[in-house]
């Protein structure tokens, strides 16, 4: 009786919609053509509304007969707002072009529509965070603009050291991060050895980052998602764009192909080697050399096609002493290739499609030929994936989707007395089904599911749940909880100063997996400020932690001819553990106007319980850091006092801006000496300095001092005939603070007493940085 | 006004200034630390039992000797203990003639001592290696060479040790001394690297003493040969080279002991196979000493 009456109840809601009407269409930038990810559409007096998918496109169902006002807006745009009538069953294509604000300052506003400022907090997924292009070069940074170092100065991201670009999102290790570019995964997306990231801001279209509590959409990855769109190209001119910075030279072409699509393509290359190196020896010869190149194609009304790639690569040649032939030195090269298919297709108004075909490839080389050490490390992966986004009534939207990834990795180490020869491949099958349902205005309710199954020495298959209820309070503020289980199958070795190498989970390592628990609060405060307070609590089962002493604890698993171990597995080289984040991030973020920019706070706690480690008590990760708080502020110095005093904004040709960045972190756990003692390490040895050794305190015991940064930018622009030449000052750390990294250790015999000299290793000083960036 | 002019000043005078570590006293817990090692074929000799000592302090070594420590060895099979008494001469703890170490069997090291108050104990256990070691000197290239001399075929020669190893012991140490290591002997015309009177005041003991390893060996092969790189002979003169065949406690103590620093700065726990309140190492190894000459 309850199956009759749920078919009854499908059949009835079918036949209903059949009887109202559709709208569906894509958003477009008028000025260049882009689709537009996130917009929002909003039929004004229905409360009905939707934002754009990643792909642009709309579709707003079951619309009764009528005459409504349709409402379209985006960050940085004029809202759109257009009269018009729908009949029974219709289903009404319309492809909405919004037009960039005028104002430089206003790039970055969101409508000033507070509906739509309001559906847009409403709309958003939990723990996301939306930046655009405008956003990212504008935080100053060191040298120029990052993606990565950017999203270190929002709540619950925090870095390790200004040594490295890697992300710890809520807790966890950036490892567990899913980097996205175009829907192709990247491995490692790091230039300079963690410095800077792969992405070049200037081809970046949109930059989504889910903190947790993701879709079930996503998956192989335990606590965030960076999914990165790359610009489709200008549909309607040519243009371009050229930054020079004291690291880079870095250039961005977009072009129409006549009717039917567009082209957009980046390079950047530092050209230190080039200059500098040749006449300063302190300074390596290194370059980076990264490309975009991305093809759009309006197949036809329905049809869209865009071809993408991505290439990358590192090279280092380092002599100690270049006037000796044997000096101590070494060679190393890495790099990305990415590259992406993707088709979409509006199956039906409510049914529209979306198909990759995906590749990615990572490689580094490393070679010390004085030790004649070599190593190769590879991961390739083969990727076809699909989604059907079902728009199925007004209560109703379904999205269903697969992926199937082949991955081979690989890992070779020749050196003197053994070898390491790892060579696996590894297929990952995933489907996942999500439906979004509104019983009412004032409730949205998301439920997934996603399986995995993981083909690897030993197979895993797990089914991950997830759900989000949102809950509109006023019509200014809402409430979320989210919750899921995420699963990952890999882990990265990381490696200072050096790319990590990833390796699966196998006989030895079982697959890691998390729980989220999040509950967040939104409120617009005015228009254009937004307030957010987000808790968390997440757990880890089976995470896995690089073992330091891998040396000792790897076996092998044959011996060459020449008797020497030859090690194939990943036996020794992890210590397994379990353990827990929680925290509170709130967040004050004003996208509009002259003053614009976030002030966030967090407070965070992660704990690890790993076997045989500290004594098999929990101890806090390097990555803790309990308080932070992050200043982003942007100022139009030509529009600050009309903003202050509610004038109308005005459009100079020559435009100052000002950029602030303030950091502060608590200490973050260390992990100190506490004591010394005197031992040799071989029984025939004298008593020396060498004897001093160290014996660590109790894992992480110790905090180092606060961490704390002030950056500050000036931007000069000046505009002419459709061209802008945009001259600016970049200062990190503009009050030279002396952040300890960590401690260096000195011993001393000396006068029959054991001395040990203890010194701070300190971060980056003050680094001030010029450049110019020219428009056309 | 005030309230923002307050905090932009907060706000600066966070983000300037200098960020400094205390190391105090707080972490130190006293420990037992061990040196010792058995070698099959003799009686117990040089186990040395001292105590550590906490960062900012500066003892003198010889205070830190734990002369007073009840220190027994047992073999595990048979049960048999011998006490160890304290050696003036030796600084180290020492077992009768009549208590002979024997090959391939276990033996516990038990040790109490007092520290500041408190009565400390640790245990560790050590499995000595098989009888098989030994080092085929017909087939290994020492006696003497010029500094990286060079065959006919133009490549550079090295020094050679061949050796049999022992059944299931798949870890050989190295230790290269310079016997004749000074100023004057140091090799200033190396291809490797400039260095100065400074450096070598700074290093010296570095370089004079040097170590390579080779684990997980085939331990069942018949002979293994290892050369001796130029990169670990900085002197000219005579070198003393004793190979170690050493066991599991001897191989993660030297692998770990002196690597405890990662390259980020934070500190990890050494590998050392103590129960009980102790670090260092107690192990056994079986051990043969060569001799080679570098020439000018």
């Amino acid at each position: 009786m309850k199956k009759l009456i749920i078919i009854f109840f499908l059949f009835s809601s079918l036949v209903y919609s059949q009887q109202k009407g559709t709208i569906n269409g894509f958003i477009y930038d008028a000025s260049n053509g882009e689709a537009l990810i996130g917009a929002n559409i909003y039929l004004k007096g229905m409360n009905l509304g939707t934002a754009s998918n990643n792909s642009g496109y709309y579709a707003i169902p079951n619309i009764p007969e009528g005459t409504y006002e349709l409402t379209a807006s985006y960050i940085g745009y004029e809202t759109f707002s257009t009269k018009l009538t729908i009949k029974k069953g219709e289903e009404k294509r319309l492809d909405i072009k919004l037009i960039p604000k005028a104002v430089e300052s206003q790039e970055v506003v969101v409508s000033a529509d507070s509906v739509g400022v309001a559906e847009r907090l409403f709309n958003k997924p939990v723990s996301k965070i939306d930046l655009t292009p405008v956003q990212l070069s504008k935080v100053p940074q060191v040298v120029e603009a990052d993606l990565l170092r950017t999203l270190q100065s929002m709540p619950g991201i925090v870095p390790v050291s200004d040594f490295s670009s890697a992300l710890y999102v809520r807790g966890g290790t950036p490892d567990q991060n899913l980097f996205l570019i175009d829907g192709t995964d990247v491995y490692n997306p790091e230039h300079a050895f963690g410095l800077f990231s792969t992405f070049n801001t200037d081809a970046i279209k949109k930059v989504e980052v889910y903190k947790g509590g993701f879709g079930a959409e996503y998956g192989g990855r335990l606590s965030a998602v960076i999914n990165v769109t790359n610009n489709d190209g200008n549909r309607n001119n040519f243009e371009g764009k050229t930054t020079l910075s004291l690291l880079t030279l870095n250039t961005t072409l977009q072009t129409p192909i006549g009717k039917i699509g567009s082209l957009s393509g980046s390079l950047r290359r530092t050209y230190l080697d080039q200059t500098l190196a040749k006449v300063i020896d302190d300074i390596p010869d290194y370059y980076f050399l990264d490309g975009n190149l991305k093809a759009f194609f309006d197949l036809n009304n329905k049809n869209k096609l865009s071809v993408s790639f991505y290439g990358g690569i590192d090279n280092l040649d380092f002599k100690l002493d270049e006037d000796r032939p044997q000096s101590f030195g070494f060679k190393y090269v890495w790099g990305n290739q990415t590259g992406s298919i993707n088709w979409k297709t509006i199956l039906s108004p409510k049914l529209f499609g979306n198909f990759w075909i995906t590749a990615s490839r990572f490689f580094s080389d490393f070679n010390i030929d004085i030790v004649e050490f070599r190593e190769e490390n590879r991961i390739e992966d083969f990727t076809f994936k699909g989604a059907i986004d079902y728009f199925y009534s007004k209560e109703f939207n379904f999205k269903l989707g697969f992926e199937q990834k082949n991955i081979n990795g690989a890992l070779k180490q020749n050196f003197t007395s053994a070898r390491i020869d790892v060579s696996k491949h590894r297929t990952l099958y995933s489907l996942y089904f999500s439906a979004q349902w509104n019983p009412d205005p004032l409730w949205n309710i998301e439920t997934g599911l996603r399986y995995d199954y993981f083909d690897s020495d030993k197979n895993f298959s797990n089914l991950d749940p997830r759900l989000t209820i949102k809950y509109r309070l006023t019509e200014e503020s809402n409430l979320k909880f989210s919750t899921g289980i995420f699963h990952q199958y890999a882990n990265r070795i990381p490696r200072l100063f050096f790319v990590s190498i990833w390796v699966s989970a196998d006989d030895y390592i079982n697959g890691s997996s998390s729980n989220h628990y999040i509950l967040s609060y939104q409120r617009m405060l005015t228009k254009n400020v937004e307030f957010e307070i987000e808790s968390y609590y997440k757990t880890y089962d089976n995470i896995y932690s690089f073992n330091p002493n891998y040396t000792a604890e790897v076996e092998p698993q044959g011996y060459t001819e020449d008797n020497l171990p030859v090690f194939a597995s990943t036996k020794g080289l992890f210590n397994r553990g379990d353990g827990y984040s929680k925290g509170i991030e709130i967040l004050l973020r004003k996208d509009a106007g002259a003053l614009n920019g976030w002030l966030a706070y967090s407070y965070a706690q992660t704990k690890y319980l790993i076997d045989n480690i500290n004594n098999n008590n929990y101890f806090n990760p390097r990555h803790d850091r309990t308080h932070a708080i992050n200043f982003v502020l942007n100022a139009d110095l030509n529009n600050l006092f009309n903003e202050l005093y509610g004038r109308k904004f005005t459009n100079s040709k020559k435009q100052w801006n000002l950029g602030l960045n303030f950091t502060y972190f608590s200490g973050q756990p260390i992990t100190l000496p506490a004591s010394v003692y005197i031992a040799n390490s071989v029984p025939d040895w004298d008593l020396t300095k060498n004897s001093l050794q160290l014996y660590p305190s109790g894992i992480n015991e110790f905090r180092l001092p606060y961490y704390a940064r002030l950056d500050l930018s000036i931007n000069y622009k000046i505009l002419y005939d459709g061209w802008s030449l945009s001259p600016y000052i970049q200062v990190f750390n503009l009050l030279n603070r002396k952040n300890v990294w960590f401690i260096q250790y000195e011993n001393e015999i000396k006068n029959n007493t054991a001395q040990l000299k203890v010194k701070n290793v300190t971060m980056f000083p003050i680094l001030p940085s010029i450049g110019i960036t020219i428009k056309f | 006004m005030k309230k923002y002019l307050l905090a932009i000043v907060s706000l600066l005078l966070v983000a300037c200034g200098e960020g400094t570590v205390e190391i105090g006293t707080e972490q130190y817990k006293p420990k037992i630390v061990v040196e010792g090692y058995l070698t099959p074929g003799s009686s117990i000799k040089g186990i040395r039992i001292t105590r550590n000592f906490p960062i900012n302090s500066q003892p003198n070594p010889f205070d830190l000797i734990l002369k007073n420590a009840n220190v027994k060895v047992t073999e595990i099979e048979t049960g048999i203990t011998e006490l160890l008494s304290y050696d003036d001469s030796t600084f180290s703890f020492e077992g009768s003639n009549n208590f002979v170490i024997k090959y391939n069997k276990s033996y516990r090291l038990t040790v109490e001592a007092e520290i500041d108050g408190h009565r400390l104990e640790a245990s560790a256990v050590t499995t000595t290696p098989a009888k098989g070691f030994e080092v085929i000197r017909g087939e290994s290239v020492l006696d003497s060479m010029k500094y990286r001399q060079k065959e006919t075929d133009n490549n550079v020669k090295n020094f050679k040790v061949v050796f049999k190893p022992s059944p299931g012991t798949g870890f050989y140490a190295f230790s290269i001394v310079a016997l004749d290591a000074s100023y004057s002997t140091f090799i200033y015309d190396n291809p490797y690297i400039a260095v100065d009177s400074s450096d070598l005041d700074e290093n010296f003991d570095n370089l004079r003493n040097q170590l390579k390893w080779l684990q997980y060996i085939n331990s069942s092969a018949e002979k293994i040969e290892y050369e001796i790189e130029w990169l670990d002979t900085w002197f000219y003169g005579r070198y003393r080279l004793i190979i170690y065949a050493g066991d599991e406690n001897f191989r993660r103590f030297l692998l770990t002991h002196s690597n405890v620093q990662e390259p980020d700065g934070n500190f990890h726990e050494p590998l050392m196979n103590f129960e009980g309140d102790a670090m260092g190492v107690f192990g056994s190894y079986l051990a043969d000493t060569l001799y080679f000459k570098v020439l000018k």
